[in-house]
Formats: C-alpha cells, structure tokens, sequence
C-alpha cells in the first residue's frame, strides 16, 4: 500500500536503514523552554514561570459543503464531517470502498453474534451495526455509489439489512441524551395445592317393586289404621264409662250429705262452690288484675261484680224500670246509691250480715224526669250519709238516709236563661241536667251538665242562682269529670263529637278533642294527672295523654261488640290502672292500661325529693301553661280595651 | 296377568287406596311433607305419563332443594341406588304407582 502511494523514496545505504532510530512522541513542546524562572523582588525568591501555550496553528479551513435532506438523520452524524475531509484529501476510491467492505462485515458479524446471542445484549449489538452502517452511508455520500453499495446488502443478508436500517433510524433520534434503561419484575412463584373434603354420607337402597307389593303394603297400612281407630274407639267408651260411675257416686254422696246436715251444710258447701268458681275464673283470666269493682247494666238490674270473678255477679239487684246510674260510697263501699229510669232513686248496703238492704224513694218524692246522675257526698256537717241526684226535670236533690227510709231535700233547680229560650212564654223552662260532678275535696261546689249543652258551675249553699256558666257545647254533655289532681280543671264530654278541658271560670276551653263521633263518657286516670279516658258511641276507647301527645290519642283500642250497640260509660279502678266499659246492650269489658302509656313521672332534678302527687301537679301545670293565655298579655288587652273605651 | 286382576278385582272389592304410603324414607319432616306433596301434585297431573311426572318431580326437587336429584315413577321397576343420606323417599301412590326419589 505504501510503495504504490509514494512515488520516490531517498536511497539509504544498508547501515543507514539497519540504524535504528527513536523517536519518541512527546506531548509537550521540546522546543519550549520549560525551566525558565523569574525573580520576585516581593519575596525574594525564583519563582518558577508558565511557559507560554506552544501551539501553532499551521492550517485552517472552513467547510463549504452543505447537506440537502433529512437533517434529523444527518445532522448528529459525526462520520459526515469526516468523510468529508478524507474526500478532500484525494484518497482513493477503492480504498474507501474496501473499508467500507470491512466495515460492512463487521456489521455482519455482530449482526450474528446478535442473532445467536441473548435479546438482552441486542443493544450494544445494535450500536455498533449503526457504527458500521453509518461508515458505509458516509463513504458512500462522497463515492456516489449508494445504489451499488445497497445491492451488496440485500445480496449478502436483506433481512438484517432492513432490520438494521430501520433500528438505526428510531435510535439515533436524538444521540446526545439518549438512555435506555431496563429492568425485571420478581417472578410470582405458583404453587399448586389440593384438599378434598369428606363426601357427604351416602348409604344403599336395593329394592324391587311389583304391583303385588304395593297392593300388600296398601293393605297392611290400612289394617293399622282401622286397628288405631277401634283402639280409640274403646279408649273413649272405657273413660266415658268412669266419669258417669265417678258422677253417680257423687251425686250419691251430695245427696246423702244434703239429707244428713241440712241447712247449715248447704250454706256452707254454696259457700266452697263459690270459692272453686272463682278460682276456676281465676284461672282463666290470670291476666286481669284483681280488685273489688262495681259494674252496672242499665236494664232495670244492678249487678256488682267483682274482677276476681267476672262471669258470674255477686250481688244482683232487680228494678221495675231501667236503672241509670250507680255510685259507690268512698269510705263505706258497701252503700250502692241507684238512679232510675222513673225518677226514684234507691239505696243498696251489701255489707255483709246485712244481707242486701234496699231502700227506695217515695212515689211522691222523686224526679219528673229520669236520674240520670247520682252522686255520694262527704260533707262534714251530715250526721247521716248523703247523696245527690241530677235529673232531667234540671232539679239537683239531695237525699239523706234516715234509718229505713230516703230523705229528700231540694238543692237547685236549674232554669234556662233568657237566651236560650224560644219565647218569653217559655221563661222558666227548665233545663234538662245530664250530669254532675262535685270538686274534689270541697263538697260545696258542683258542676251540672245539660242536654242543651252547658254546664253550670253550681254551690249548694244557693239554692236560685249559678257561680258561673260555661257554653261548652252545642249538643247534650254527657259527662264531667274533675281532675284529681288540680280542681280547678276539668273535662266535659259530649254528643257534639267534642271532648273539652276547661278551667275554673274561664270562658274558653284549654284543650278540644274531636273524635268524629258521640263520646258517651270522660273520665280522668286516678293514677297520673294528665291522662284521661273517653269512649266513644262507635265503640272506640280513646286513652289521652297531655304529656306525650296534645292532639291525638296515645291509645285507640276498638272493642268489638254486637252490632247495634254502643258503650256507655267508662270508668277507672282507683287503685290499679284498669277500665272498665260498660256498653248499650250490657255487655262490660275490663281493659288494662298497657304500661308503655302509664310511665310514672320521674323528676327532673335527681337530688330534691318530690312527692309523687306534687310531682304530677307540676307535670299538669306545665302541660297547662302552653295554651293559657300568659296573664300580661291578657291584662294588656284588657288596658288595651279600655283606652278604646275612653277614646 | 292373572294375579295383577285377581289383586285389582279383590281391591274393588273392598277399598281402593290411593293416598300417598311412605314405603321408606329418611328425610326430615319439613322436606318429606314438601316433597309428598310435590309427588302427588306431579302424578295426579302426570297420571298416564310417567315419563313426564318424574321430570316434573325432579325438576321441582332441583329447585326446591338444590340439585342432582333423581325420580323413578313406575309400576314395576328394580333398583339399587347409592343415596345422599337424608333425601331418600320411596313411596306409593294410587294403588299401582311407586315412585323413588333420592339425590346424589
């Protein structure tokens, strides 16, 4: 290669060209100086001094040549500017392309090794295939002979030919800040496990079936059930048989002990039966609570049961006409005091010896219209006991019992006013009084409900004229009922649909209830302050507690009764949360107040003590407070009322 | 022949029983009362198809009490069958028909 490019060379004699000659590359200058020193007059000393940069700059060119295309794939390429140079320097073009081949088969070879080789080491494979590839681009660029150059390439391998074009292509997108990185995830190592679970037991039925056996079977089966029924069958006579013996012989006994012991004997074992039929009842109606209460019909008899034994009566009064109203004395309970249809007024005392006294009023001396309320009285200045009769003729009288006999003392009589009356004919039309009721603890004060739906507020210390009078209802009042708590509250029920509760003297009532039918009868609970119980001519038990709910009913239980009925009158047990309603055709239901709707008052501060009574006063009033009329307010507009006046 | 009449003529005679007579079964109440119910609903529908019953009873039974169960409805048949304990019924109906239920 050397002897063909060089035209002459110096002949050299053999000694010459044996000498051998050294020469060493240095790279400093050895023609700069390079111990010069100076002195420093500072310090007085040699300091060694730089020598000067040693570079001379022999040749400079600038490129002139441009490139035309793609610049994304030319412009990074570091052979081109080479390439270049190297043409300018006139070398030849075999030379070139002979490199170029080498080049070619470097790539070739690394192209292989890639192939054999891991995929992971592709990437430095790939690199110097470009290397290579970028050589041939170059050379070819200056040679001209790119399409020759090609054709080797796709002769010798056109598979990896393209494929390297096209890597180098992505690649070299931009070279300077390229990196690739890899890297591999862990391995989710699997494992394989299995359980069985125990097969669910199983057992083995051979069998053969014919019609013969199924015909055998039917009738076997039948044969036993004949066979059971004629078991029963004797089972039964046979017991049958020992209740009529085991009768026959008591009937023998209780003969015999009849005409043995008389009389004494028969009082006595009445006295055992009655005891067993109450505990039989008993135990039928384990449920009910057990006190002494009275019941009453309105069909001309008095009965008095008891709740120990509710299907038969102890006491049983029987009245010519319909019986209307009982009462019983608070203090001595065995004195029944009776209302009539007829206007009489009768008497019962059921103590015990005394045999059931009865004692009724004079024809002469009764109502003209029918009782329709009797009340027992306490009062303090009576040697005997006492008691008062409302009747429809509006007179009040009080009835006094004086040995054997009733006696009758006039208190009011209740005359209509003026503007209630049709006509100034009818002046002293009476009014028809449907009830009445005293205040507790002052036996002065009553009040009496009328047909024509007010209610006087009434003293029987005046005989002519009325505390006050309340306008309470357009139709009859049925019943007044005093709280038991504060008496200066009380409630009215009547056929108009409406309950009322009002307040002592005041012309409004605090509270309506409309229960869109007749309520027969109100009653207060003696056992909290705020309850109060109404039925209703529907049937309907209506359980109001102002505490828990102002405007609806806590509790509505419907009694189912025949048809064509309606209960009448309701009434609380003194002691135990029991009602008792009686109904039209006389039939008496007792209920139990559930205790969900008698929860006891607690207080609200733990630790001062409250009596129970004064607790549910305190529960009433606040009830009350929401619908009284604040009393500044009232005064205001009473003032208020009064300048208008003046104006 | 001659006996199969011979049995009919004699069940004319006295009473013909068609209520539904447990053969075996070790079913619980509820399942055994559910399940005699179903048979006698399917055979009285079913009653000349025996075919047809049993694949109401057993389709019935899959569903009621999950699956895999099997009816056999005939008037003469032989078995011998490996059963799931609990859900086996055998049982005639209807004087002529006996019907095997089992699951497995």
């Amino acid at each position: 290669m050397g002897e063909s490019v060089i035209p002459e060379a110096p002949k050299l004699s053999k000694e010459e060209l044996d000498e051998q000659i050294r020469r060493v590359l240095m790279p400093c200058d050895p023609t700069v100086d390079q111990t010069l020193v100076e002195f420093d007059f500072r310090s007085c000393t040699y300091v060694e001094k730089m020598p000067a940069p040693g570079i001379l700059e022999l040749f400079n060119l600038e490129s002139n040549v441009s490139y035309e295309g793609d610049l994304s794939f030319d412009l990074p390429e570091p052979a081109g500017p080479l390439a270049d140079i190297e043409e300018e320097d006139g070398d030849g073009k075999n030379e070139r392309e002979s490199e170029d081949g080498s080049g070619e088969e470097r790539g070739e070879d690394a192209e292989a090794s890639d192939r054999d080789g891991d995929t992971d080491h592709s990437e430095g494979a790939t690199v110097g295939g470009d290397r290579s590839e970028e050589d041939g681009v170059g050379g070819e660029g200056g040679g001209g002979a790119e399409d020759g150059d090609e054709g080797e390439q796709e002769d010798d391998d056109p598979k990896p030919a393209a494929k390297n074009v096209k890597v180098t292509r992505k690649k070299l997108a931009n070279q300077f800040n390229y990196s690739d990185r890899g890297a591999l995830t862990y391995k989710v190592i699997s494992r394989d496990e299995s359980t069985q679970t125990a097969p669910p037991p199983s057992s083995s039925l051979k069998e053969q079936l014919y019609q013969w056996v199924i015909f055998d079977d039917y009738q076997r089966d039948y044969a036993n059930i004949v066979a059971a029924r004629e078991k029963e069958r004797k089972e039964k006579q046979i017991l049958a048989r020992h209740d009529a013996a085991s009768a026959a012989a008591a009937d023998r006994a209780a003969e015999r002990a009849n005409s043995q012991d008389g009389g004494s004997q028969e009082s006595r074992l009445f006295h055992a039966v009655k005891i067993m039929e109450r505990m039989v009842t008993q135990n039928t109606f384990e449920d009910i609570a057990f006190d002494n209460v009275l019941a009453y019909k309105t069909k001309g008899i008095v009965c008095i049961y008891t709740l120990k034994n509710p299907s038969h009566p102890e006491y049983r009064f029987k009245f010519k006409t319909g019986a209307q109203t009982v009462d019983i004395h608070n203090k001595e309970p065995y004195f029944i005091a009776i209302g009539l249809y007829n206007g009489m007024v009768a008497v019962a005392n059921i103590k015990k010896g005394h045999r059931t006294v009865r004692l009724e009023s004079d024809l002469n001396r009764k109502h003209t219209g029918t009782v329709w309320e009797v009340r027992w009285c306490d009062d303090p200045r009576d040697r005997q006991l006492g008691f008062y009769s409302a009747g429809s003729d509006g007179k009040i009288f009080k009835w006094l019992i004086q040995g054997q006999e009733l006696s009758m003392i006039p208190v009011i009589t209740l005359s209509l006013e003026h503007e209630m009356t049709l006509g100034t004919t009818m002046n002293n039309l009476n009014a028809n009084a449907q009830c009445i009721a005293f205040e507790p603890n002052n036996y002065e004060i009553f009040l009496v409900g009328t047909a024509e739906g007010l209610i006087y507020k009434c003293s029987i210390s005046y005989s002519c004229s009325y505390l006050y009078v309340y306008k309470a209802h357009d139709l009859p009042v049925y019943r007044l009922s005093y709280n038991p708590y504060i008496p200066d509250i009380f409630a009215s029920c009547s056929s108009d649909w409406r309950i009322k509760i009002w307040e002592n003297c005041k012309p409004e009532p605090l509270y309506v209830f409309d229960l869109y039918c007749s309520v027969m009868d109100v009653q207060w609970a003696p056992y909290s302050s705020t309850v109060l119980a109404a039925t209703t001519s529907e049937g309907k038990i209506n359980l109001f507690d102002l505490n828990v709910n102002k405007n609806q009913p806590i509790c509505v239980q419907t009694i189912t009764y025949p048809e064509n009925s309606y209960t009448t009158r309701l009434r609380f047990n003194n002691k135990l949360p029991v009602l008792i309603v009686g109904d039209s055709v006389g039939y008496l239901v007792s209920l139990k107040v559930s205790p969900n709707c008698r929860i006891p008052t607690k207080a609200t501060k733990k630790n001062i003590f409250i009596e129970p009574r004064q607790l549910e006063i305190m529960k009433l009033e606040r009830v009350l407070s929401f619908v009284r009329e604040p009393t500044a307010l009232t005064s205001l507009e009473i003032n208020k009322g009064q300048n208008q006046e003046k104006n | 022949m001659g006996e199969e009449r011979g049995s009919g003529e004699e069940a004319n005679k006295k009473v013909v029983h068609i209520y539904p007579l447990v053969r075996t079964c070790d079913m619980i109440d509820d399942m055994r009362n559910e399940a005699i119910e179903l048979i006698v609903t399917a055979c009285e529908k079913h009653a000349a198809n025996n075919e047809m019953a049993a694949k109401v009873i057993k389709d019935n039974l899959d569903v009621k009490f999950g699956p895999s169960w099997h009816a056999v409805v005939g008037e003469g048949f032989g078995f011998n069958i490996s059963y799931e304990c609990k859900t086996l019924l055998y049982l005639f109906f209807g004087g002529n028909t006996g019907i095997c239920i089992w699951k497995c």
